[in-house]
């Protein structure tokens, strides 16, 4: 509550909102536009998980046939498919981080030292890694609330879009895991 | 309680969450009051949920900085070292995803 409170303050914010903001220190574009491209960017955002949602909620009459609560589905691919697909472009990924950090060397510096050293940047990393720990955490307490109560699991909900188009659920998994590994996986 | 804390003695008090939490999940599922697959995601909210309150830590330290200044409260007492978070990210990445989605695939067939 202290925490919050103290974040609250103009003070704090206006160091955070810096943070965001000085992006155009390496984008050279007005400050208006990367402010209205935020806020489309949010608005964006909303209208796609509105949009999922109505769709997904539709998912246990629509998307695949449900046999005993359960979505009862076949894919063309083994399974293994997606597990090997993910692995390659997390790796991939990973490679790639390895190249920029190569052919680019003044990009790369500790956070809270040399050209990260400033307290905002630090400040709204760490923010990140919390929300993105903190909905990680939300989501297995819900599985496994969701196994356990019979509610359908968001797994239930992923087996359909499968189900309704495994070449696009490829895709997604090597986007998906390809960011992660040039994002997460940090290079030496 | 920020004034008694260490930032090594975080990461102690992060395992030895860990591991109670693991106990308590597999004993539960041992008791059949949950069920294996529940216990599974249990697991990793209990993986997760360390995590979060560790950065939640490491957060409010940061925040405590910005208030009182670099210098006050002898803040390297409790900041967790950036080549300590770069380090858990070195590793743990690539070990989390390749063990996770090989369990979650588990867990999804």
């Amino acid at each position: 509550m202290v925490v919050a409170v103290g974040v609250c303050r103009w003070h704090h914010r206006r160091a955070l909102l810096l943070a965001m903001m000085r992006i155009d220190e390496r984008w050279p574009v007005p400050r208006w536009v990367v402010r209205t491209g935020l806020v489309g960017a949010a608005i964006g955002l909303a209208a796609v998980i509105w949009r999922s949602w109505s769709v997904t909620s539709l998912a246990r009459g629509g998307l695949c046939e449900v046999v005993n609560g359960a979505p009862f589905t076949t894919f063309p691919y083994p399974s293994q498919a997606f597990v090997l697909t993910a692995i390659a472009a997390y790796v991939v990924g990973h490679i790639s981080s390895r190249y920029v950090v190569e052919v680019r060397p003044e990009l790369v510096a500790n956070l809270g030292e040399d050209k990260f050293d400033r307290i905002g940047p630090v400040l709204v990393a760490k923010s990140i890694a919390t929300g993105f720990l903190l909905i990680a955490t939300i989501l297995n307490l819900y599985e496994a609330r969701a196994f356990a109560i019979g509610n359908w699991p968001i797994t239930y909900y992923v087996w359909c879009a499968t189900a309704a188009s495994p070449i696009l659920a490829l895709l997604a998994t090597a986007l998906v895991s390809f960011l992660i590994g040039r994002w997460l996986w940090i290079p030496r | 309680m920020l004034r008694a804390a260490r930032a090594p003695h975080a990461g102690k008090v992060g395992l030895a969450l860990i591991a109670v939490i693991l106990l308590a999940v597999a004993g539960t599922e041992n008791l059949g009051l949950i069920s294996f697959i529940s216990a599974g995601f249990l697991a990793f909210a209990g993986l997760t949920g360390t995590l979060f309150l560790l950065c939640l830590y490491d957060l409010v330290v940061s925040v405590f900085e910005l208030r009182y200044g670099p210098g006050a409260g002898r803040p390297d007492r409790f900041r967790i070292a950036s080549d300590v978070v770069q380090e858990y990210v070195r590793w743990l990445s690539p070990l989390g995803f390749v063990v996770g989605i090989i369990v979650g695939h588990y867990f999804w067939q």
